[in-house]
């Protein structure tokens, strides 16, 4: 029953490097994209405090927070409020997910090798 | 097969069905915060496991379908449905496809993190976005975490239930 | 031994990046948009750059804004003809010229219909079609007269110069910088970008945003110091009504958001105003008239247009892109 010597390694192996991936320092972010249903819709520098209210699918909105260099969801219409309890994020990569209303806000780091973005 | 037997996998199957509405409820409760909807501990995965080994693949199904219910309707919100869907059918073949070969625990573990993987799937398809990745590593963490932990009650389970009920094979 | 010479020479290069790379970025909201002003030199030049930079944004905010009473533009709309300052003045002679370039697809006069979109109050929805062709007829860019500071426009018409203010602004704050003593520098206003100098190390490379997917580049530009690259796509701005969806540039022949076949147009040019114009007239005419129009006036800027089907990019620009780049011919 117990698990057998092999898959013991497996498992070892694969624990670790997730843990790994997920303790891996991020680059600070530089901005917190915001899309709605796969569009990129606002970024929003993380050096600049901001409260804006967005507007997701399915009548769904929620406030974002930008301060001291975090985002976080501090209020959210949707029913299940996971995005609205997620710890701010900071970091180049991090998201906050908000299925119900299609939302995503993704902490973009300083472009590597672009010095602008024309659009 | 006696229909005496008959009717004895029938009250396992109702009471593995009874056991996995318990479940589901004491899921509910508590919360896996900072994860994306639907993934929850998965304590309702133990009856499906363990309808799965004692009672074979249809009714391990028929669990599986009902915890997807349970999962979504009586305890989540309809917007977890696809998400639940996904992952428990995905960590069901996946557990159906490896119980011969592995031990209870790791087909347990490999459960958990495919119904994890089904989740971020269907997650990115809806979001029509790729780089879910920031969830990717928790989820499969949290994944193996929980299967390792309701397989190993399965396991024990599996083999003091399989030595008090002789009608099991 | 090689290790320490190893170790020397990362040193010796990670010294050499600090001295050369000393750049500062700040983040500006003016004109209703996020700009980003990224200046390179020595900190106490940058520091003063930044903030001159600031304040030429600041005051082009009131200057050009169609939505300020206060402002040169609100006074002609208002009274139908008054006294500019020459630099307003200046500016809308250079609105004229390109629409007179571009046979009108570019136009500075469409203010009230914008107003009737509410493009500018964020209260978008599709007005009336019956007011909207009362008001088209208003417009047209041959019935304002500019005689130096002094400026008329035809009854009924709004001068809304939001088509090239951003291409001015980013050629003044650029020049704001300069005179401050930075040798090179970087702008983006709300995606209008800018380049002076040479940047520390090489060419500038400038990122054109995916039209299809917003957090993905279709391609980066290598560009030398003094350019403009400058979008225009109907992905920017939209709103969506009876299932229908309404973009924000205007085709002056309809007074309806332009039916293009083009999902992008990118503007490189030494003139910013112009960019900023052109990249607005190019979306509006549609692929065929734009390369057409490219073919004639090859001298005055580059393009990068983007279709359904692909990215064309003229012959003189350097572009790197995981797409297939069609290189556009000019037609003799």
């Amino acid at each position: 029953m117990r698990p057998r010597r092999w898959e013991a390694v497996i498992l070892g192996v694969v624990i670790l490097a997730l843990l790994i991936w997920a303790l891996w320092p991020g680059d600070p972010g530089a901005a917190v994209s915001v899309s709605v249903n796969g569009q990129v819709t606002e970024v929003y520098p993380l050096d600049q405090p901001t409260i804006v209210s967005i507007d997701g699918y399915g009548g769904f909105l929620l406030t974002l927070v930008v301060s001291d260099g975090s985002a976080h969801v501090e209020y959210a219409s949707c029913p299940d409020l996971i995005c609205q309890h997620h710890r701010p994020i900071s970091s180049a990569g991090e998201q906050i997910v908000c299925l119900p209303a299609r939302i995503v806000l993704t902490v973009t780091g300083k472009e590597a090798g672009v010095d602008a973005v024309t659009r | 097969m006696p229909s005496r037997d008959k009717a004895k996998r029938l009250t396992t199957l109702a009471l593995l069905a009874a056991a996995a509405f318990v479940l589901s409820w004491v899921d509910s409760l508590i919360p896996v915060s900072g994860t994306l909807p639907g993934a929850k501990l998965g304590l309702a995965n133990l009856s499906v496991l363990i309808g799965l080994y004692l009672l074979g693949p249809l009714p391990g199904a028929a669990l599986c379908g009902l915890k997807i219910l349970l999962q979504t309707f009586l305890f989540g919100n309809a917007y977890a449905f696809f998400y639940s869907l996904a992952g428990g059918i995905l960590s069901y073949l996946v557990m159906l496809l490896t119980r011969k070969r592995c031990s209870v625990m790791f087909v347990s573990a490999l459960g958990g993190v495919f119904h994890n993987l089904g989740q971020v799937l269907v997650a990115a398809v809806i979001l029509q976005t790729a780089g879910l990745m920031a969830y990717f590593p928790v989820l499969m963490l949290c994944g193996i975490g929980a299967g390792l932990a309701v397989g190993l009650a399965g396991g024990i389970l599996i083999s003091r239930l399989r030595s008090i009920l002789p009608f099991i094979s | 031994m090689k290790r320490i010479a190893a170790l020397l020479l990362l040193f010796a290069t990670l010294a050499g990046c600090g001295a050369q790379n000393e750049s500062e970025t700040r983040t500006v909201f003016a004109m209703d948009t996020v700009m980003t002003l990224t200046a390179y030199g020595a900190p106490s030049a940058t520091g003063s750059a930044l903030d001159a930079a600031e304040a030429e944004l600041s005051r082009l905010d009131r200057l050009l804004s169609v939505t300020d009473s206060g402002s040169e533009i609100s006074a002609v709309n208002r009274s139908g003809s008054a006294a500019v300052s020459e630099e307003t003045g200046a500016l809308i002679a250079s609105a004229l010229e390109a629409s007179r370039l571009t046979a009108g697809a570019y136009d500075p006069t469409l203010g009230r219909i914008s107003e009737a979109w509410g493009f500018h109050a964020d209260t978008q929805h599709v007005p009336d079609p019956g007011l909207l062709a009362d008001l088209l007829s208003a417009c047209g860019y041959e019935r304002v007269a500019l005689d130096g500071a002094s400026v008329e426009i035809g009854d009924g018409m709004a001068l809304d110069l939001g088509g090239i203010a951003k291409g001015y602004a980013a050629e003044r704050v650029l020049s704001v910088m300069g005179d401050a003593g930075v040798d090179s520098a970087v702008i983006s206003l709300g995606g209008n970008v800018g380049t002076l100098g040479q940047k520390p190390g090489g060419p500038w490379r400038v990122a054109i945003e995916d039209p299809d997917r917003g957090d993905e580049y279709a391609g980066i530009l290598a560009l030398p110091g003094g350019m403009y690259a400058i979008t225009s796509g109907a992905y920017e701005r939209f709103f969506e009504e009876d299932g229908r969806i309404y973009h924000h540039i205007l085709d002056p022949k309809t007074g309806f958001p332009a039916e293009s076949d083009l999902q992008s147009v990118t503007i490189v040019s030494s003139d910013g105003t112009l960019a900023d114009a052109l990249s607005t007239a190019l979306f509006v005419m549609g692929f065929d008239a734009a390369v057409e129009f490219w073919s004639n006036h090859s001298d005055l800027f580059q393009m990068v247009l983007i279709t359904a089907d692909g990215m064309y990019v003229t012959p003189e620009l350097e572009i790197e892109s995981g797409r297939d780049v069609t290189v556009l011919e000019a037609a003799p």
